[in-house]
């Protein structure tokens, strides 16, 4: 067997091989898009067609394998076609086996071993245009939202058996649960109204420590995943990790005892509270991953959550100019992090956070009702240290919008802008004025800092306006246009040629007869 | 025994591409033609010429003679050339005192010939070439003259004018290796033809091959073409595209039964396969392939079938039958 023959057949085996190899990725790719496709259908019915499909699919693509199955003799006539050798691999198939070669033969031999050097390139790729286009499929089917999340549905089944199934709703919560969507909304009412809802919220104090407990953290954030991803991440932290604390110190709860179950938390709770106070910092700034820091308390929510939500979404707020005075303020302090941790308001409001869980776990393990109204009084007076530093914090910007803030435009922060600047008039007004965008406080009659300044130069325009001049006019003495006589038919040069022809007589040279 | 080719691929296809550009000076376009004609002469055949006046045919056949630097002779047929005019006649020599007969060669005796307007010769004259073609030898009162090789004989033929013409016979037509349509020249080309011949200017043919070492070049080439290797599936469709044209083969419904009278004769098959050998030289090859096969399907073929009554009624072309006679052939080459 001469080495042309080793070649080609290796080379029928890569072949073989890559074809296989197509066959188990496409195979692979089309059983998992029905898979996925089926659990999106409950009906047994549905599920069982497309087993059958996916079974006749299979069958079809080992078909299809079983076409493009090679025999030597085949794979010869292939690699003919796909490397246009032009029946060279033929020719020396028949001709190797001969005794006395022909003369040509072995210049065949090369020729066609040169070219086989390139078979490479032309075997069969195992992921093709058919598997690219089965696995973008695949994803369309885990990511699409049509008859439930197929990727969710997948990890419920991968996922261990919960020892704490989801409770019933709690109806208060219920009565509850309608303020908990409208939070987005509410940042956006004055801070006035915040204020009061804050003075309100230490009489519903004991009411929102079953939250975590009924493991309604989905409905409760499912308005907030709208928002950025950041947000997201720091309120499903926060929600999920009560459901998971739940799950694994709190395992041996009975289910729909949330209320039970966190009360046995709460020595946890406060523990981790104290660690909350430890990275409250780099919760204010938007960390809010980690478990410990965005633990259940509802303050803490509403109150580190929002101001993470309100970072990132102050510029939208600031572009629809739809942000009250209140949030463009909770924004300020939450891009300068450094200035509310400075001025040490920030401090004494995680402080009052954390006295407000602890009162809150403690109210949990339950106090009395005469404890409670003294854990209200407790807030209450919290609540207005926190009006307080809201106030020193407005007073504050507005020494800053006295100065001169960064022009639009020039900024070096990274979120491009600067943070808008409220104009005094505002500010000095506690009303809901709405928020204004730096551009807007720029008075007409001034000039704009770019472009559009300076005179109009006119340089080489004339002022005077057209003018024409008079001329006399004359006649000429002789007459300039050539009349019909003077015009000479003849020229000058045939003038002696013409004039001896009118001289000539009317005798002729001929002879007469 | 049989002779090896010295000669190596490479110095053929050198060649060849310096007999092209010599023969471009000179012949406007027509590449199809000349690239025919040449494959023709290295496969060792004869063409036959066929086209309306005024193409180049003759210019053609004249340009190839001097570029190959071979000698060429030229007979115009009338219908009353006679075959001694061709192969030569006996004449009465007197020499000493004695008298004899002394063979004076013909035109025929030469390297190429061309047989200008071949069919306006009476069949008699044109039967005086059957055994020259064929056999490359000539009798003239029982003494045989062979000629010398290479010959090769270009025979030119008028479509258009019937009278006064004699259509050569089946035997004869075999004998050409290719039958070759010169079609009219573009519109671009035929201006390029108007500045070579209405100015000045002057097309020289160079000659490619020198004078004495063009007849051994030759023969070595020729015997190159045949040495190029075919596979036996090559031949076994070069014999089912042969069959294929022969009626009765595959029943009273296939094309051949209905369109044609007559198939084509093994010269056919040999023709094909020779041509393609040419072929596969030109395309750095050592080897035959389908396409070649497929290149020289038409001109070896289109004059060695016989159309039926049925096929001339429906003016179909030996070219159209042939076409799709080839086409389901060549799906199923293996």
């Amino acid at each position: 067997m001469s080495q042309l023959s080793a070649e080609l057949g290796s080379t029928v085996g890569r072949y073989q091989r890559a074809l296989l190899t197509k066959f188990f990725v496409l195979t692979a790719l089309t059983v998992a898009c029905l898979f996925a496709l089926g659990l999106r259908f409950e009906s047994i019915l549905a599920r069982g067609v497309l087993a059958v499909v996916a079974v006749l699919a299979v069958l079809g693509i080992a078909y299809g394998v079983r076409l493009r199955w090679l025999s030597r003799r085949a794979a010869m006539q292939k690699i003919d076609d796909t490397l246009d050798l032009k029946q060279r691999l033929l020719t020396v198939s028949e001709f190797e086996k001969l005794s006395d070669p022909p003369p040509l033969y072995n210049q065949l031999l090369e020729d066609t071993r040169e070219k086989m050097g390139r078979m490479q390139q032309h075997l069969p790729r195992p992921v093709d245009r058919k598997a690219l286009v089965l696995a973008v499929l695949l994803l369309l089917l885990l990511f699409f939202p049509w008859k439930g999340t197929a990727p969710i549905q997948l990890a419920q089944l991968f996922m261990p058996p919960s020892s704490s199934p989801i409770p019933p709703p709690d109806p208060q919560q219920d009565q509850q649960q309608p303020t908990h969507p409208d939070q987005p909304q509410d940042r956006q009412e004055s801070s006035s109204q915040q204020e009061e809802e804050n003075q309100e919220q230490p009489s519903k104090g004991s009411q929102p420590k079953p939250q975590p407990s009924e493991g309604s953290g989905e409905s409760e954030s499912s308005p907030q995943r709208q928002k950025s991803g950041d947000s997201k991440d720091g309120e499903d932290s926060s929600e999920g990790s009560q459901g998971e604390q739940q799950s694994s110190q709190g395992s041996d709860t009975e289910p729909g005892d949330g209320q039970q179950g966190s009360e046995q938390q709460s020595s946890n709770q406060q523990d981790q509270q104290g660690r909350a106070q430890q990275s409250g910092s780099q919760q204010e700034q938007g960390g809010g991953d980690s478990k410990e820091g965005a633990s259940s308390s509802e303050a803490n929510n509403t109150d580190g959550s929002q101001s993470n939500e309100r970072k990132d979404s102050a510029h939208q707020q600031q572009l629809s100019g739809e942000g009250q005075q209140e949030q463009s303020a909770a924004s300020q302090s939450s891009d300068q992090p450094g200035q509310g941790e400075k001025s040490g308001g920030a401090g004494a409001h995680r402080e009052a956070q954390a006295v407000s869980e602890s009162s809150e776990g403690n109210s949990g393990q339950g106090a009395s009702v005469g404890g409670q109204e003294a854990l209200r009084g407790d807030i209450q007076k919290l609540l207005k240290e926190m009006q307080g530093e809201l106030q020193e914090i407005q007073a504050q910007l507005e020494q800053q919008a006295d100065k001169e803030g960064p022009s639009a435009g020039q900024g070096t922060d990274p979120n491009l802008y600067g943070d808008a600047q409220m104009p005094p008039s505002i500010l000095g007004n506690e009303s809901k004025v709405p928020l204004q965008l730096e551009t807007d406080t720029e008075r007409i009659e001034s000039k704009r800092k770019a472009g559009g300044v300076g005179s109009a130069s006119y340089e080489g325009v004339s002022t005077e306006g057209p003018s024409a001049k008079r001329e006399e006019a004359f006649l000429a003495e002789q007459p300039l246009e050539e009349t019909a006589g003077a015009r000479r038919a003849v020229p000058p040069e045939y003038q002696s040629v013409f004039e001896s022809l009118y001289q000539r007589t009317g005798e002729t040279n001929e002879d007469k007869p | 025994m049989t002779k090896t080719a010295t000669m190596k691929p490479e110095e053929f296809r050198k060649t060849w591409k310096h007999l092209r550009e010599a023969l471009g000076v000179v012949i406007v376009g027509q590449k199809t033609v000349v690239e025919q004609l040449l494959v023709a002469f290295f496969a060792g055949g004869h063409i036959l010429l066929e086209g309306v006046p005024g193409l180049g045919k003759t210019l053609l056949a004249k340009s190839f003679a001097t570029t190959l630097g071979l000698s060429f002779k030229r007979i115009q047929c009338t219908p009353d050339l006679m075959p001694a005019d061709i192969l030569g006649t006996q004449l009465v020599v007197e020499q000493q005192g004695r008298k004899s007969f002394e063979f004076s060669k013909g035109p025929i005796f030469t390297h190429i010939l061309l047989a200008d307007e071949i069919n306006r010769a009476t069949p008699k004259t044109q039967s005086a070439l059957l055994e020259a073609m064929e056999e490359k030898q000539v009798t003239v009162a029982g003494s045989t003259f062979h000629l010398e090789e290479p010959f090769f004989v270009m025979a030119t033929q008028n479509p258009i004018e019937m009278e006064g013409t004699f259509p050569l016979p089946e035997a004869q037509l075999d004998r050409f290796m290719f039958k070759i349509f010169v079609d009219y020249p573009t519109t671009s080309e035929l201006i390029q033809v108007l500045q070579l011949t209405t100015t000045g200017k002057k097309a020289v043919v160079s000659t490619v091959l020198p004078q004495q070492s063009a007849r051994e070049w030759i023969l070595q080439a020729r015997q190159l073409v045949r040495e190029v290797l075919v596979a036996k599936a090559i031949e076994e469709y070069v014999v089912r595209i042969v069959t294929e044209t022969r009626p009765g083969q595959d029943g009273s419904d296939s094309i051949a039964s209905k369109y044609l009278r007559y198939g084509a004769s093994p010269r056919g098959a040999q023709a094909i396969l020779l041509g393609a050998k040419v072929y596969a030289l030109i395309d750095e090859r050592v080897n035959v392939s389908f396409e070649d096969v497929e290149k020289v399907t038409l001109p070896a073929l289109s004059h060695r079938i016989v159309l039926s009554f049925e096929a001339e009624a429906e003016k179909r072309t030996a070219r159209d039958i042939l076409s799709d006679l080839v086409e389901p052939l060549s799906a199923h080459k293996v």
